[in-house]
């Protein structure tokens, strides 16, 4: 009895050291899975912090960046503008142009501001620059315009009036930007001295209105062809 | 030089039994042993950068005992603890390895069911209906064959020490 309890007593201590062996190995794959989980958690957690830690330091770079090109390219602009914007006036009392104007005794010409003329010159003005700016150019120009000039406008009827029109307006070919804001201009001179000649009734006759048109309306005899002829005697 | 994680891995694996023995030895059970080993290979991780590989084990052991004192805290023993003798004292020699190989040398002499049904609930800690679902077998053919088992492996000893003389 005594080895029959010892006999069992020895196949219950190589079954416990089966067991512990067993327990042992599963206890060491566990802390194996516990050391991946943990290797695998800190490059997990490693790759954001690096990407957290870079990305806004380059997004910071980037606009300081782009704010110094920025400043490099508008300071030395800003630091010229007003001696460029010098030079344009000076450029602009001199650029008076003339438009020329055939009339029955001869051709008149008549000193134009070339407004438009400068103002398409004009491009090296920085688009950043403020609109106040503009302000002065408009006023010379208005200088250059209000020349004295002494005008009889003397309203006949016109001999040829294609003459006239082939030189006073310009077709599409020609450039319209540089003759046709001119072409305003001497319209708007006349105008300015027909005003001052109606101060002197000697040298301002009116239109004689003898016809009518299609319309019941009285017709000014000097419209002919739908263009206006006007005699323009030099005073 | 940082230790890798192959390398840490490794030197873990080499001294589990001999911390999982210290836990015990302090703690008394294996669970807790097993948690207190769980939680000092954690510290250990986080402070690999710092540890040589040739300190890996005095310190481990360390901090196992460290950390199974702290869980014998927690558990609000009755008995007073001595923490100085505790964190003193050697770790318990292994004297499983060599119970293990005969063990091992006289479960494979078994025959092939016999051996499988031992293996399976000792070392890979299978219930008797886990063995049923991994060998096809009924629960009262697992029982017999794990009572023949038990039998031969009597005959087996006794065989062996005879030999042995």
């Amino acid at each position: 009895m005594n080895t029959e309890n010892e006999m069992n007593e020895e196949v219950r201590q190589l079954l416990d050291s089966l067991e512990e062996h067993g327990k042992n190995a599963r206890r060491q794959k566990e802390l194996g899975d516990l050391i991946d989980r943990l290797a695998d958690e800190e490059k997990e957690v490693a790759m954001p912090r690096k990407h957290r830690t870079l990305t806004p330091l380059w997004w910071v770079m980037g606009a300081a960046a782009a704010c110094l090109l920025l400043w490099l390219l508008v300071k030395p602009n800003a630091k010229q503008q007003p001696e460029m914007e010098q030079e344009i006036l000076v450029e602009e009392t001199k650029a008076v142009d003339s438009v020329k104007t055939e009339v029955n005794d001869g051709v008149f010409e008549q000193p134009v501001a070339n407004e438009t003329f400068l103002a398409e010159e004009t491009p090296l003005v920085p688009q950043n620059a403020p609109m106040k700016k503009e302000k002065p150019k408009t006023q010379i120009i208005e200088k250059v315009v209000e020349q004295p000039m002494l005008v009889e406008v003397k309203p006949t009827e016109p001999k040829d009036t294609t003459n006239i029109g082939s030189n006073t307006i310009p077709t599409e070919n020609e450039t319209p930007s540089v003759v046709q804001k001119p072409q305003r201009r001497v319209i708007r001179s006349l105008n300015l001295v027909c005003y001052e000649c109606q101060k002197d009734p000697e040298f301002f006759t009116k239109p004689v209105m003898e016809d009518r048109t299609l319309f019941g309306q009285p017709q000014d005899p000097n419209m002919k062809n739908g263009s206006l002829a006007l005699e323009i005697k030099l005073n | 030089m940082v230790m890798t994680t192959e390398e840490f891995k490794r030197d873990i694996l080499r001294l589990q039994p001999r911390l999982q023995r210290t836990a015990e030895s302090i703690i008394g059970d294996a669970d807790s042993a097993a948690d207190a080993v769980q939680e000092a290979v954690i510290t250990l991780w986080e402070q690999r950068a710092t540890i040589k590989s040739q300190d890996m084990e005095k310190l481990s052991l360390t901090i196992v005992k460290r950390r199974s004192i702290d869980l014998l805290r927690k558990q609000k023993p009755t008995i007073p603890i001595d923490t100085e003798s505790l964190m003193l004292a050697e770790p318990p020699q292994d004297d499983n390895e060599e119970r293990y190989r005969l063990a091992r040398k006289l479960v494979e002499q078994l025959p092939r069911r016999q051996r499988d049904a031992i293996l399976m609930k000792y070392e890979d800690g299978l219930s008797v209906e886990e063995i049923e679902k991994a060998t096809g077998m009924s629960s009262t053919h697992v029982y017999a064959t794990l009572s023949r088992a038990y039998k031969s492996l009597r005959e087996a000893i006794r065989q062996y020490k005879e030999k042995q003389g």
